[in-house]
């Protein structure tokens, strides 16, 4: 019984510091959200579909980190508005349902199936996971503390019939460049 | 010119002019270079403005798609890579909220920097503004300031050639005055050439020759006329002078020497005569039985007479004699040269023997001048005038007394004070 007031005091003590560590890390996250729903929204912003719709429907795909913000859509500056919906990657429809995917954490073979649903379509993709512009992914991702940023593999922007502005390019390129 | 002439410092002509000259081109080269370089600033000013704005606009334009991704580090690149060199103290770049992703200085903040930042702050258009567009929407905007070291520059450089400038005017203004100087100066200083030589050494006989502009011609002209009118004047009061000074030493009747003169002339020639071997003589004469001729004859018959002998005895003398009268029948020669009392004897001779031939006068009269001379040799018979005259005069009454129409040598004095008679 005497030891318990300073049972109770470590207790709190962690309590706090596991409250304040948790809090701390949110406040991270969130950043990291905002950066990404940056990211995702300006690579959406320059480029173009053959068909030029209004309205870009943006499918998030799979175990996302980052997507909340993403997935409240956004106003472009060039009057586009961009729905994001989630959508399941067995989805049959997801080339016509879709003008682009952000993808979070699949299985390699559960991306390749989903990269083969699109292939030749104008659908952009945006990966969550670096590594996936390796096996047909357009736009890759990597989150860091202090910025995001992303890889883009121009084979597969070539063969979707997208065009993407090369400013894009140019901020991707020295990302590549950079590892 | 006129060194010796100008009591004061006063600054001379080509002084003057060439300071007004000097003056005036100054003035107006830097009036002129002023508003040049004004111009220049003014229009140098819209250049570098304008040069802003594109500046501006194509960094707009770079850092567009970094704005969108909101990427800091390639914005920051970006304005690395663009601004150096290209005139610009500041450089800011913000989203459309007004929070700053970026902003750009250069490197070096030396007094030159500093200068020139202060220029650009108070005559360029500074900041200048461009927006970042995204598909025609704002999504930033672009904040820079141009350094004025291009204005630096200019006005660092527009100044050295103005100096250059006033410093060439300058000259050039000195070197047409000189040339101008040449046409004003040369006849002015002939005019006071032919002053200063018309006052200082009474030469009137220069002119000056006619000037190329017309003031100083009619001047010159008027000068000659002046000049002119004075020397004969002065000619004419050279004569008078010469007439009125004869006249004082003279005797009117017989146009001899009178007493004051010829005892100046005794004077000089005591002085004259001292050192040499030669000597002079005094002789004295007086006029036989003039108060008889007077008396029967009249005035005029004795006038007649004294000038008819005065003309006798000057025959008889050398150009370097002095015939002179001291009063009424008296008349006293200055031989000089003589050597000896013989010269004198033999001249005092010469002149008795002139008087030999009779004077006609009125009514078929005829009148036999005889003059009575006494002779004094310097210094055997006085060492000073007084006594030789004095000597002279006893000489003559005893030859007068002797017989008239005769001379007699004066007696020998030893000393000055034994002569007291």
């Amino acid at each position: 019984m005497l030891y318990l007031p300073n049972t109770i005091a470590v207790f709190l003590l962690l309590v706090l510091i596991w409250f304040k560590q948790t809090s701390a890390h949110e406040v991270a996250t969130d950043a990291r959200k905002h950066d990404v729903a940056q990211a995702v929204f300006g690579i959406l912003s320059y480029t173009r579909w053959p068909s030029n719709p209004s309205t870009l429907r943006l499918c998030v795909i799979g175990p996302t980190e980052y997507a909340d913000e993403v997935l409240q859509g956004a106003l472009l500056p060039s009057d586009r508005t961009v729905t994001a919906l989630r959508i399941s990657e067995d989805d049959k429809e997801i080339a016509t349902q879709c003008d682009s995917m952000y993808v979070g954490a699949l299985s390699e073979k559960a991306w390749n199936q989903l990269i083969s649903k699109v292939a030749g379509q104008p659908v952009l993709t945006i990966s969550e996971q670096q590594e996936r512009c390796s096996s047909g992914g357009m736009f890759c991702l990597s989150v860091h503390a202090s910025h995001t940023a992303f890889e883009v593999n121009l084979d597969s922007v070539a063969r979707s019939g997208l065009r993407i502005h090369p400013k894009v390019l140019q901020l991707a390129r020295r990302r590549g460049s950079h590892g | 010119m006129g060194e010796p002439f100008h009591p004061h410092h006063a600054p001379s002509l080509a002084e003057v002019v060439c300071r007004a000259h000097q003056r005036m081109a100054w003035a107006s080269i830097a009036i002129a270079g002023s508003l040049v370089l004004l111009a220049g600033v003014m229009v140098l000013r819209i250049y570098i403005d304008s040069n802003l704005q594109l500046v501006a606009r194509s960094l707009a334009h770079n850092v567009e798609a970094a704005v969108v991704f909101g990427d800091t580090e390639e914005i920051h690149r970006t304005l690395e890579s663009m601004l150096p060199g290209e005139g610009i103290a500041f450089a800011r770049v913000q989203d459309n909220h007004g929070q700053v992703l970026a902003q750009w200085q250069p490197h070096s903040q030396g007094l030159g920097v500093q200068a020139a930042n202060w220029l650009g702050q108070h005559i360029l258009t500074n900041p200048t503004y461009s927006t970042i567009h995204n598909a025609n929407h704002p999504v930033g905007r672009i904040e820079i300031g141009g350094d004025g070291q291009g204005l630096l520059r200019f006005l660092i450089l527009g100044m050295a050639l103005l100096l250059l400038c006033i410093a060439c005017a300058g000259c050039i203004g000195a070197l047409l005055s000189k040339q101008m100087l040449h046409a004003i100066v040369t006849p002015l200083n002939e005019l006071a050439l032919a002053a200063r030589a018309g006052r200082y050494e009474r030469d009137l006989a220069l002119r000056v020759q006619p000037a190329h502009i017309l003031e100083l011609r009619t001047l010159g002209d008027d000068f000659n006329s002046l000049m002119d009118e004075l020397q004969e004047r002065h000619t004419q009061l050279q004569q008078t002078n010469t007439a009125l000074a004869h006249e004082a030493g003279h005797d009117s009747l017989t146009g001899l020497a009178n007493r004051a003169h010829f005892e100046r002339r005794l004077l000089e020639a005591m002085a004259q005569v001292q050192g040499t071997d030669s000597t002079f003589a005094v002789l004295f004469l007086d006029n036989d039985r003039f108060k008889q001729v007077n008396d029967t004859h009249g005035h005029e018959v004795g006038d007649a007479l004294l000038t008819e002998v005065a003309h006798r005895i000057r025959s008889q003398l050398r150009s370097t004699d002095l015939v002179g009268r001291l009063g009424g029948d008296e008349f006293a020669v200055l031989l000089q040269p003589i050597h000896n009392s013989d010269d004198a004897t033999r001249m005092a001779n010469h002149i008795l023997q002139a008087m030999a031939p009779e004077l006609p006068i009125r009514g078929g009269n005829r009148l036999q001048p005889s003059v009575s001379i006494g002779i004094a040799v310097y210094p055997t018979h006085g060492h000073d005038i007084p006594s030789l005259l004095r000597s002279a005069d006893v000489a003559m009454y005893r030859a007068k007394a002797g017989r008239r129409g005769s001379l007699r040598l004066a007696e020998a004095v030893n000393t000055p004070e034994k002569q007291e008679i």
